[in-house]
């Protein structure tokens, strides 16, 4: 006897493994109790770490400050006395610092009361324990850092996929997941999953089949669930690290379409880096974006907001840039600038590029904003390429954070204003005589790159799964496992 | 007492790791130790009430110490914030 269940799509693959609940209990005990345990937890991660791991280290030794915290304890203290149970009473504290953080002026002021909000809230809470090999883990939704920490440092952990009950494709949750080859079905409900049962999961699909039903798998094994992927279009990497450059060559992609420059470019060796990276490429276009990451959430500075809040940072990435650009003139390198709001951006890096000695490299713009794609046309005049990344552009679109569970209904790859843009780049770029194309999960799907193609898109940036899958479904001689051709 | 005025640097300000290194710093010392910025000062050594200071790259922390190691203890958060709060995996 076998249950199909139907969930939504949120990273591609298939497993076969059982359904673990992720369970996690609150501490209990005094309130002493409750601080020494969450320690004694902290300083055993903190022993685990790898010598090599500065970021998650200085996460721990600032969790660990937070547990010592006087002001937490003054106010937990006062809580326990009016009747409060020890663990809600560190809970108000937490509550009552973080809503006195949020009454400041300060644009940040809301990000960091949730900071320490969600700091707390892991301190409070027991981590899961570590899933059986082999386990389909459920959660209502779950952080990177918790993924993190079940996946180890490279592959797949013990999990063979996920079901996320909360939380939508464009997260960051589902973008690890993805990249580690881990498949995810969301938009279940936990009660049409029941413990410990054997299920086999199709993140391409959605579906989930409960049960030992060997025919009900088999039929969904045989069904042609993947249209063939867009052909006419430029197969183009993503490449977040430079360990993946090499692996994208070989799975056939024709240049990268996006490398990610955040971790790169601000390594003591990122000149060596660079370089190595751009070593396969010779011939090709590679499109290095300057670094991006949110590190005051998704409206806080980014891309091109750091040529005018720190020049001298930016001239610092692009320093080894071109070097690199210099020992490899075969490469066609070109610069892409995040969350470009119009064309200033585009012109001062042009100028801060010319001071450089390099006037000439090319540039492209990120449409990311749907600012950005209604000025397409004056950004394709200044730019030699538009570049749209569809998994920002939607959530500006609609207004939702895409990290944020509770609203990834919202996010859906085929509104039909998110069309409506995409039209208006892809007019924008062919009347510049500029290419156009798309980076994110809207070009990780076969349908929705052939609609991007009719639009006149010329090329879709593809992560290595994608480029795998693609690969196997148009030549089934690739040996996309190990990415030989 | 000493006390000591600094201008933060790093990109970041005084974000939530970096505050976790002044207090980490400033719990090496006896001395008690108080921040501010342009409002009342708080407690130095607690990590919630520094993050509360929202101090950006370029606000001037006043630092003040008070107690039998008051000088180095003061000496050491200034060379802390003049340094960029090193080792916090972030600018």
């Amino acid at each position: 006897m076998s249950l199909l269940v139907q969930g939504l799509p949120g990273a591609p693959g298939r497993a076969r493994g059982r359904l673990l609940h992720l369970r996690e209990a609150r501490r209990s005990g005094s309130l002493d109790e409750i601080l020494a345990e969450a320690r004694a937890e902290l300083q055993a991660s903190r022993m685990a770490l790898r010598a090599s791991a500065p970021e998650e280290r200085a996460h721990l030794d600032t969790m660990a400050a937070l547990l010592l915290d006087p002001l937490l304890r003054r106010i937990a203290e006062a809580a326990l006395r009016q009747g409060l149970s020890p663990d809600r009473a560190l809970r108000a504290a937490g509550e009552a610092c973080a809503a006195t953080v949020r009454e400041r002026p300060e644009p940040e002021a809301q990000h960091r009361a949730e900071e320490l909000e969600a700091l707390l809230n892991g301190l409070l809470t027991r981590p899961p324990q570590p899933p059986a090999e082999g386990s389909i883990l459920v959660a209502e939704s779950l952080s990177v850092e918790r993924l993190l920490a079940l996946l180890g440092p490279r592959g797949r952990g013990p999990l063979r996929a996920l079901v996320l009950l909360r939380g939508g494709p464009t997260g960051h949750t589902c973008l690890l997941a993805r990249r580690r080859g881990l498949p995810v079905v969301l938009g279940l409900a936990a009660h049409q999953l029941p413990e410990d049962q054997p299920a086999f999961i199709d993140g391409e699909t959605g579906a989930v089949v409960i049960g030992r039903s060997a025919g009900l798998r088999g039929s969904l094994r045989r069904a042609p669930q993947v249209p063939a992927p867009p052909g006419g279009l430029r197969w183009l990497a993503t490449v977040d690290r430079a360990e993946e450059s090499g692996t994208a060559r070989r799975l056939g992609a024709e240049g990268i379409g996006l490398l990610r420059g955040d971790g790169l470019l601000e390594r003591s060796d990122a000149g060596l880096a660079l370089r190595s990276l751009l070593r396969p490429w010779s011939g090709r276009e590679v499109w290095l974006r300057l670094p991006d990451a949110p590190a005051h959430g998704p409206l806080g500075p980014r891309g091109a907001r750091w040529l005018e809040l720190d020049p001298a940072r930016v001239t610092g990435w692009l320093r080894p840039i071109l070097d690199a650009a210099r020992a490899a003139p075969r490469v066609r390198l070109g610069l892409v600038l995040a969350m470009v709001d119009g064309p200033a951006p585009l012109e001062a890096l042009r100028r801060m590029l010319a001071a450089l000695g390099a006037p000439d490299l090319p540039l492209g713009a990120m449409i990311e904003t749907p600012g950005a794609a209604l000025q397409a046309g004056e950004l394709a005049a200044r730019a030699e390429l538009l570049l749209v990344g569809g998994n920002d552009l939607l959530q500006f679109l609609v207004g939702a954070d895409r990290d944020d569970p509770r609203l990834a209904a919202l996010l859906d790859l085929d509104h039909p204003a998110l069309w409506e843009l995409l039209g208006r780049v892809a007019a924008a770029a062919r009347r510049a005589g500029r290419p156009a194309h798309a980076a994110g999960l809207l070009a990780q799907d076969e349908d929705r790159g052939r609609r991007l193609q009719a639009l006149g898109f010329h090329g879709l940036c593809l992560d290595l799964p994608t480029l795998r899958r693609w690969r196997a479904t148009t030549n089934p001689g690739v040996d996309t496992a190990n990415g030989h051709t | 007492m000493t006390e000591a005025s600094v201008v933060v640097s790093n990109e970041l300000g005084l974000h939530l790791r970096a505050a976790a290194r002044f207090v980490d710093v400033a719990g090496r010392f006896r001395a008690r130790v108080t921040v501010a910025t342009t409002g009342p000062a708080v407690d130095g050594k607690s990590l919630l009430a520094l993050s509360s200071l929202l101090a950006r790259r370029g606000s001037t922390l006043h630092i003040r110490c008070e107690g039998p190691d008051e000088a180095p203890a003061a000496e050491a958060l200034v060379a802390l914030v003049q340094a960029g709060f090193p080792d916090t995996g972030r600018a």
